[in-house]
């Protein structure tokens, strides 16, 4: 039986007088990797920021794992599992490419004052860990070599992959990734591919905004494709990038 | 001679200790506090007057560093939800009621006349000059919150506080309670500035509300600054440079022909060129990292 790990229910917002997300409703299954498509300005981006909690909704309903969580503040929901990455990317500047890394993991110990002075070591203990954990995702994201630089000096392509990285280190349960291929060279696009199929079979939900078609089509297993607010077609990639309304959306058209 | 430079390095270490607490909150956290000064009065304040009315000097003190961490709690509360730049505001705000209120209360602080007559630690103890032993204990305090600041912010807690600073949003994705972070640095660095506030009671033997006017907290933000912010040795490296010259100048008087007035402001011009001239030359501070500021966001 599928299980929903996300329930979004006509979700509203708007700017001013402009409808940025107009009763927008869809469901993520569990263990399965979700395309988000739709052309510039369709609210792709403020959807995600309404999931995450950057945005109060107007009105609408959220649920994650049958828990409602619309009125939960970002770093809650962090908690709960669902992490997100930023369409423009977010890289901590003047901290090292490693440090971007460890802020991950949720929960450390030496996050709480006390600890650092009455359990240095198990602070200790646990930031071994935590870094070994680290190397070995830098080492798959092909950023081993920049560990010790400052974030802020690496390519465009580079801090996305940082901010996937980043965000893996929470162990989420959903991972929401806005535009996580834009600029990143298409080999390694093809190897984060890879790795997102692993990790749906290691039990990860995602949920992906991309443009690149050929891309999300491969990736995703069911595509939604958003136009003015709304989520008006969903089904396998296939059919989705085939629709009239997608095409038009995609390719131009009449007005 | 030795009198001088003991008398100088004890101001350099109270500005050290002033400074590191606003190092923890702008150089590491990224708030911005322009009201720094008020918990340095309320510091000084606190430690007088309890001892004034009977407390021993040490419960005094300790009930001046806590109470200054509590207004930075009750400081924060309001403002740390909001935009950093309200932060800015509140707090200058903040410090300027605390100075007025020090001013106009008369029944308890004696407004402008100031207090004095207040004990200093072991002092009927000493049997030789007092200053040297201020200066022991202010040294002895620095050391020990230089090296706190620096285990707190080379730990993961730290790690959180830069990525605040770097960009608030990205902690939050991550399920880290920013709001929480911030408080505790604001706390922690007002407390730091109480405990200065103590020192500087018992180097001056008599405190009055003009000691606590906003350029002090401008003097804590030249000497972060300069020493290059996220630096704690950098901020010690500006105290010493900053209080020996705004300090160490006054004794040059006698050698100068210029009236006092005028040297006072040649003085605060001299420091004003100096930061001219480091934001031209070395704009990241004395020990501050060149390759930080040429990052892109």
């Amino acid at each position: 039986m599928v299980q929903e790990i996300l329930r979004v229910r006509d979700v509203k917002k708007y700017f001013g007088g402009v409808m940025a997300v107009d009763g927008a409703s869809f469901s993520v299954e569990e263990q399965t990797i979700r395309g988000l498509i739709g052309a510039n300005g369709a609210g792709k981006t403020t959807l995600f920021n309404l999931i995450t909690g950057y945005y109060k909704l107007d009105s609408g309903k959220i649920f994650f794992r049958d828990e409602r969580v619309d009125q939960l503040p970002t770093f809650k929901k962090a908690l709960i599992g669902m992490v997100r990455t930023f369409q423009l990317t977010k890289a901590l500047s003047r901290m090292t490419v490693l440090e971007n890394l460890l802020l991950g993991p949720k929960m450390q110990g030496g996050e709480q004052i006390h600890n650092i002075f009455l359990r240095p070591k198990k602070v200790a203990y646990e930031e071994a860990i935590i870094v070994e954990k680290a190397l070995e995702i830098l080492e798959f994201f092909d950023l081993m070599h920049m560990k010790d630089d400052y974030a802020g000096a690496l390519s465009g392509g580079q801090k996305r992959l940082l901010e996937m990285a980043r965000a893996l280190m929470t162990d989420p349960k959903m991972l929401l990734l806005d535009e996580p291929f834009a600029g990143v060279n298409p080999t390694l696009a093809r190897k984060l591919v890879g790795r997102i199929k692993e990790l749906r079979e290691r039990g990860m939900t995602f949920l992906i905004i991309e443009h690149d078609i050929p891309l999300i089509t491969e990736v995703s297993d069911t595509l939604s494709f958003m136009n003015h607010g709304r989520i008006i077609l969903e089904g396998p990639p296939e059919d989705v990038k085939h629709d009239p309304r997608v095409l038009d959306a995609y390719l131009g058209g009449g007005p | 001679m030795i009198d001088y430079l003991v008398a100088i390095s004890i101001i350099v270490g109270i500005f050290a200790i002033f400074a590191i607490g606003l190092n923890l909150e702008w150089g590491f956290t990224g708030l911005i506090n322009f009201g720094h000064v008020g918990f340095l009065a309320i510091g000084a304040y606190t430690t007088v007057l309890m001892n004034l009315s009977g407390a021993p000097i040490w419960l005094s003190m300790t009930s001046g560093v806590v109470l200054a961490g509590f207004f930075g709690l009750l400081v924060g509360i309001p403002t740390l939800r909001l935009r950093e730049d309200y932060l800015a505001i509140v707090t200058i705000g903040f410090s300027e009621i605390v100075r007025l209120f020090l001013l106009n209360e008369e029944w308890l602080t004696r407004g402008p006349m100031g207090l004095f007559g207040f004990d200093r630690p072991f002092e009927a103890m000493i049997p030789f000059d007092y200053n040297y032993f201020l200066f022991i204990l202010v040294f002895g305090s620095l050391a020990v919150i230089y090296l706190l600041v620096e285990k707190l912010v080379h730990s993961p807690w730290g790690r959180v506080l830069k990525s605040i600073r770097e960009d608030e949003d990205v902690p939050a994705a991550l399920g880290k309670d920013v709001f929480r972070y911030k408080i505790q640095a604001l706390m922690i660095g007002s407390a730091i500035a109480g405990l200065a506030g103590a020192f500087l009671a018992f180097n001056m033997q008599y405190i009055s509300p003009r000691n606590f006017i906003p350029m002090e907290t401008f003097y804590a933000w030249i000497i972060v600054v300069l020493g290059g912010s996220a630096r704690n040795k950098g901020t010690i490296l500006g105290a010493i440079i900053v209080q020996s010259f705004y300090t160490g100048t006054r004794y040059l008087q006698d050698y100068v022909p210029l009236a006092s007035h005028q040297m006072a402001a040649l003085r605060i011009m001299v420091i004003g060129l100096l930061l001219v001239l480091l934001m031209m030359y070395k704009p990241q501070g004395l020990l501050g990292r060149k390759e930080e500021l040429t990052l892109g966001q």
